[in-house]
């Protein structure tokens, strides 16, 4: 194409600058309302000090977010929705005796059973207590054959208690997990105190005459599948193809709020109150509101990841405190997979949160399970109060403490910063190359001819054409110096005053990619674009047949779909190889423009940011924050050492990489290990089950995190790789 | 005191009755029907009865009133009324633990009215009679235009007398329901009015407001239809049933016995008959004296234990007569002493009910499945009549009956089209279910977005959607309780039946809650915030552009505070300025 230009009669090019002639009046009129010499002035600024102004952005962006977390950037939680009337009516749950006798009874029912608590015995105590009760035999396939072909059968039993004066148009849901003793881990705590003290509930709950919605009790099994299963079944879908819901006979309304409980039989110290579901989806925060005011009301500590709400919030040991539970907090959301069953309701637009008891911590005032009972009893009641679908309050929000939040409109600011860094260095790569360039012409001009007025024309045409005078504010900001647009004015001769803003710069794009060698040349990233897409299909399909393929071989299918990824990772890492082989092999004319390629990089990077930040904050603001400085620096350069540097720095940010880090941060955060080899080896073996688990979450729960990896992040990584990667030699040529 | 004044009351109607002897012949009679379900609760239904001989196509007749009540007769004569079916109902009949009630009602409020073929426009009448409905019942009836009535083909017939003179095309039938009506205490005081005792005395004098609504179920409804007067049906009368059906959960407050007592659950024993009764009776089941370890007493023994079979199924029943046990003075309180708890098992559901549900989720689009249970060793006909709004834009392609995995075809269907803002879909379909199955009818259809003035002061609660009706015709009687169509009492249907006697059902699903697609209500605000700014930086730059005059300036002019100074200076001491100069 280049080459062409060069043959085309100069008839041409002069209709090609009438052409553009005939715009400008337009563009004249645009700048009615905004002064032209503006715009002029900000290309200035951002191709002079584009370098500094990311590093400010993106520090302030950065310190701003992260202070968010002191109390007084961030604000107090309180009530928008006032049909809850919280904690206005007293507790009335006191029967103790109930809870005993249920505890107990399911105690030997659990020593007859050891596997699972018997779905029979909780189906024949809810009949007993009158109530209209269900199985659901629902069926899971698991993907990547973890299992072969075979289906795993499990069983959902839910309880409705009517109530009694409406007509079954709404129900709220009151939902455990079953687990058995064999699965109680740290994270999976013991919830057989949960199930009793639901059954006393159930005893209690039916004795009222003030329920206006259903109460639906519901026991799951096989924990987020069979809550996803439960779900699909009462609204009829098919969520995943793996998870075979079957036919549910029974059914409420339409369900408006639901809470988890996750409760020891053993007294607790504190609770938790879990709120990050699928894909970072957050519960409407009146919810979280009620759900910590009603705690308070009765005395128990409610806290969020084991964060206490630190009593002297003004502090700096304050903000470190509540910066720690805000990092929690998004680390949990970022993941993308549901921090409890709660998750995955709000899918179906159901508010839910799950109430988990802890009980490790010695020494503290002790909770009974009677206090549970009132805190539920007290949430019900409030629910049961309510007329609308919850909609007042907030459904983006990050919490630094159970009693403040910081909303959307707060830390989108900060963040917008943080990627803007991004966007404002993929400006100066657009309008970058131009300005060295003209700096450049200028320069030897100056040297040739010591004349003050500026000079543009440089390049072919410059020997033939008369040279002219630019006006004086034309000189650095536009492409001006680019060959075609000197043509152009050389063309014209009177008309020649300010109409060099950014738009002819970006119409004449094509015409200067044909001017110059060394110009825009989209043709050749586009292969690059689509390796890095390839490699992005790759990836997203590739588990299936590493878990198939080595089924023969016998190696454990986490262990194979880890090194199979780290292996294709290792294999795209290679890339720009044959690329840049092309590029010799056919010398000058086809060479990868790199400032292009970094432009689309950045573009696209700060597209999957923002789209992110809309529904995953957390995820979004880690990603911008590894991501967004490197990106930024990256460039070919000539000098080994910084190139083995910026290498580095690139791996360092790679997706892999990232995962592995996230593990170790995990790992430091809760494990407390003894050695950093410890450390190290019980994060590759959290980042080898997490990779596992994101594929299995995306294939059961449709969980978007690994395809995000797969369709975003990785390519956008591949290009940047590709840009690190380019020779410096081919560039100067 | 009290009976002589009732003596007394009587005789001036009698009097009166006798005085105005043109009148046409009036009958009123009270009735009760007691019936311990299954699933621990009680089911009231209490049945008032006049029958007024007058012909309903005469509007002369319509002159001279007894114990009928006037402010109704007057809406029937005037909107040329030929049956009249209202139902105002708090809560859900659950049929597949409670079995049939004698009359259904859906939740909500619901009417069916067929004119007679004077009518000269049904449209008009029909519009004018709910809005007079609505002012004597005190519901918002007057909601059902348009928008939310129907034309059903098959669903509803005549209940009463039909003949010459009388609607038979189905043009004249009007049906129409409100599933989020609220009912209370001010539709209960109207309805007690139309009442020839009132709430004062006889049966109607339990009707304690305060226990009728702390209950699981209550419907009020009113029924009017034309009848035979006699056994060769020469002449017509009318019949105006007036029925309230309660459903107690005696366990709540007995420390979980099932033990209730008039007394206990009204709040009020019974101290009298109506005197204008010709017939004030309590029939109370007594299936539960005979079984064998879940064993009840009934207290007082009743006068007389009706007991008879209808198509194989034993039926046993207590007779009170309240005259009788109130002749002295006495209260009576019927009630049941039962030796134990009740024990919760599974409940022999009805030989064919529904339950129906809406699948999906998200705001787009969605669907709703109706299970239609079919208990029987034989197939059944249905009628399944479903009334959707505009909104619900229903795709009739996706219509599907599905038994056991096997697609149903349906013997017949009427689809009604809906139109935006102007006429409901209607979607009436008859179809044969399979022997002991379980099919399910499904649809699809979108959501529609509203105007925005469209939406309730509560956007987010959602819309509710009309009950669907089940029609059917059933070969058993159990859980059957509803008196034929020949007669007007409870009692006349409490007699054997050996012939093939079909048992007619009609039987409403739940009512719905759809969300549809809401705008944030706070949005307007917003909206004029922004546009307010929008127009005050547009109007700022335009007006600063526009008005600005150009003015050539002296560049040596000196500019800056320190010559600002100096002027004022200057200005100050303006001699020595000259003199300077």
């Amino acid at each position: 194409m280049g080459q062409l230009s060069h043959l085309l009669p100069e008839k041409t090019i002069s209709e090609k600058a009438l052409d553009s002639k005939r715009c400008r009046p337009a563009v004249r009129q645009m700048g009615l309302l905004t002064d032209p010499r503006q715009r002029r002035r900000f290309v200035l600024i951002i191709s002079r000090y584009n370098n500094r102004l990311c590093a400010l952005f993106y520090i302030s962006g950065l310190l701003w977010f992260l202070g968010l977390a002191y109390v007084y950037l961030n604000a107090g939680t309180y009530f928008s929705e006032n049909a809850l009337l919280p904690g206005l009516v007293e507790g009335e749950f006191y029967t103790e005796a109930d809870v005993k006798l249920y505890k107990n009874e399911m105690k030997q029912e659990m020593e007859k059973d050891k596997r699972l608590l018997s779905r029979e015995w909780l189906f024949s105590k809810f009949e007993e207590l009158g109530l209209e009760v269900h199985v659901q035999n629902y069926s899971v396939k698991y993907p990547l054959q973890l299992l072969g072909d075979q289906n795993v059968p499990g069983q959902n039993v839910y309880a409705i208690l009517r109530a009694p004066r409406a007509s079954s148009t709404e129900a709220v849901v009151l939902s455990a997990p079953v687990r058995s003793q064999s699965m109680i881990t740290k994270s999976l705590t013991d919830t057989s105190g949960g199930i009793a003290l639901m059954l006393a509930l159930t005893k209690f709950f039916k004795k009222q005459t003030y329920w206006s919605k259903d109460i639906i009790f519901l026991f799951t099994q096989h924990e987020h599948i069979g809550m996803q299963a439960w779900l699909d079944g009462y609204h009829q879908v098919q969520s995943s193809e793996y998870i075979f819901p079957g036919t549910v006979w029974g059914r409420s309304g339409s369900i408006q709020a639901a809470l988890n409980l996750e409760i020891p039989p053993e007294k607790v110290a504190y609770y938790n109150i879990k709120i990050e579901g699928l894909n970072g989806q957050l519960p409407n925060l009146d919810l979280v509101n009620l759900v910590v005011r009603l705690c308070r009301r009765e005395g128990a500590a409610i806290r969020l990841h084991n964060q206490y709400d630190y009593h002297d919030s003004e502090s700096f040991n304050g903000f470190k405190h509540s910066l720690l539970t805000m990092l929690r907090m998004m680390k949990t959301q970022a993941s993308g997979s549901p921090s409890g069953n709660h998750g995955l309701f709000h899918r179906y637009h159901i508010e839910a949160v799950t109430l988990q008891g802890m009980s490790r911590v010695h020494g503290h005032k002790n909770f009974g399970l009677m206090v549970t009972g009132r805190i539920v009893e007290g949430i019900f009641r409030s629910l049961n109060n309510l007329l609308e679908r919850f909609h007042q309050s907030f459904f983006f929000y990050i919490m630094p403490a159970t009693n403040r939040y910081i909303s959307i409109g707060l830390y989108m600011p900060p963040f917008s910063l943080m990627a803007a860094a991004g966007l404002i260095k993929a400006i100066a790569m657009w309008i970058g190359p131009e300005k060295s360039a003209q700096e450049e012409n200028t320069d030897t001009k100056k040297q040739s001819s010591k004349s003050e007025e500026k000079e543009k024309s440089e390049s072919e045409t410059q020997s033939s054409a008369e040279v002219k005078k630019e006006s004086e504010e034309e000189e650095i900001p536009e492409a001006a110096s680019t060959n075609l647009l000197n043509e152009e004015e050389e063309e014209d001769d009177d008309d020649n005053d300010d109409d060099d803003d950014d738009d002819d710069v970006i119409a004449h794009d094509l015409e200067k990619a044909e001017g110059t060698t060394k110009s825009r040349d989209i043709l050749s990233i586009i292969p690059v674009l689509l390796l890095s897409y390839l490699m992005g299909l790759m990836t997203y399909y590739s588990p299936e047949i590493f878990s198939r393929q080595t089924r023969q071989l016998q190696i454990q299918t986490d262990e194979a779909v880890t090194y199979g990824l780290l292996a294709l990772f290792c294999a795209c890492l290679f890339f720009p190889r044959f690329i840049s082989k092309k590029t010799s092999e056919l010398d000058t004319g086809f060479q990868v423009d790199w400032p292009l390629l970094k432009c689309v990089a950045l573009i696209f990077q700060a597209v999957i940011l923002f789209s992110i930040a809309l529904m995953n904050i957390s995820l979004a603001f880690f990603l911008a924050a590894a991501m967004v400085p490197v990106s930024t620096m990256v460039q070919p350069v000539s000098n080994k050492i910084v190139r083995c540097l910026q290498s580095l720095l690139l791996l360092l940010v790679s997706p892999p990489v990232l995962v592995y880090l996230g593990s170790v941060i995990t790992v430091l955060d809760d494990q407390w290990p003894k050695s950093s080899f410890d450390l190290l080896t019980s994060a590759w073996n959290l980042m080898r089950d997490t990779t596992l688990l994101s594929i299995l979450d995306y294939s059961l729960l449709s969980c978007w995190t690994y395809p995000v990896f797969c369709f975003a992040i990785y390519p956008n990584w591949i290009m940047l790789w590709g840009v690190s990667r380019m020779r410096i030699e081919g560039l100067l040529s | 005191m009290d009976t002589s004044r009732a003596f007394f009351l009587f005789l001036v109607c009698f009097g009166f009755g006798f005085q105005t002897s043109k009148a046409a012949d009036d009958r009123f009679s009270e009735e009760l029907f007691i019936k311990p379900l299954p699933s621990g609760h009680i089911y009231f239904h209490f049945q008032f009865t006049t029958r007024w001989d007058v012909d309903i196509r005469s509007k002369d007749e319509f002159n001279q009133y007894r114990l009928f009540p006037k402010s109704l007769g007057d809406i029937v004569s005037t909107y040329d009324v030929q049956e009249l079916h209202l139902s105002l109902t708090q809560g859900i009949w659950r049929h597949d633990k409670w079995g049939y009630p004698i009359h259904d009602a859906p939740p909500g409020a619901e009417l069916w009215v067929w004119f007679l073929p004077s009518v000269s426009s049904v449209k008009q009448s029909w519009s004018e009679l709910v809005n007079a409905l609505s002012g004597l019942f005190c519901a918002s009836l007057n909601f059902m235009d348009a928008k939310s009535t129907v034309n059903p083909n098959w669903s509803f017939r005549p209940h009463g007398l039909q003949g010459e003179g009388f609607a038979k095309d189905v043009k004249l039938l009007r049906y129409s329901a409100l599933p989020r009506e609220v009912v209370c205490t001010e539709n209960l005081t109207p309805w007690k009015k139309l009442l020839p005792c009132d709430s004062k005395v006889g049966l109607a004098s339990l009707f304690n407001a305060m226990k009728l609504y702390d209950t699981a179920y209550h419907s009020l409804s009113v029924h009017l239809r034309p009848i035979c007067q006699d056994e060769s049906c020469s002449k017509p009368s009318i019949e105006l049933t007036q029925s309230l059906a309660v459903v107690f959960d005696s366990t709540l407050k007995n420390n979980g016995y099932q033990n209730w007592s008039l007394r206990k659950l009204f709040g009020r024993s019974l101290r009298n008959q109506c005197p204008l009764a010709d017939l004030s009776n309590i029939y109370v089941d007594m299936t539960c004296t005979q079984s064998t370890d879940y064993r009840c007493q009934l207290m007082p023994q009743p006068d007389q234990i009706l007991n008879f079979t209808q198509k194989d199924e034993q039926f046993s029943y207590g007779q009170y007569s309240v005259g009788k046990h109130t002749k002295d003075g006495n209260f009576l309180s019927i009630g049941i002493q039962y030796n134990q708890q009740p024990k919760y098992g599974p409940i022999k559901p009805p030989p064919v009910y529904a339950h129906r549900y809406i699948t999906g989720y998200g705001l787009e689009n969605g669907g709703i499945t109706c299970y239609l249970y079919n208990k029987l060793p034989q197939k059944v006909k249905v009628i399944y009549l479903e009334s959707l709004p505009w909104f619900m834009r229903v795709y009739f392609n996706t219509v599907k009956i599905v038994s056991n995995g096997v697609v149903i075809k349906p013997v017949a269907i009427n689809y009604v089209q809906g139109k935006d803002r102007v006429q409901p879909y209607t979607l009436e379909v008859i179809v044969e279910l399979p022997p002991n199955s379980v099919s399910s009818l499904s649809f699809e259809f979108d959501r529609a977005f509203l105007k925005w003035t469209e939406y309730p002061p509560d956007a987010n609660h959602g819309f509710y959607i009309n009950s669907a009706v089940l029609s059917v015709s059933l070969p058993v009687a159990t859980n059957y309780t509803t008196p034929g169509q020949a007669s007007s009492v409870l009692i006349d249907s409490f007699v054997e039946e050996t012939g093939q006697k079909q048992f007619i059902v009609r039987i409403h699903t739940e009512s719905l809650l759809l969300s549809l697609p809401t705008p944030d209500f706070s949005m307007p605000y917003n909206v004029i915030c922004l546009a307010c700014t929008v127009m005050a930086i547009a109007f700022g730059s335009i007006h600063n552009l526009t008005t600005r005059r150009l003015v050539a300036r002296d560049p040596d002019l000196k500019t800056g505070i320190i010559h600002k100074i100096k002027t004022y200076l200057l200005k100050l001491h303006p001699k020595r300025g000259l003199k300077r100069e």
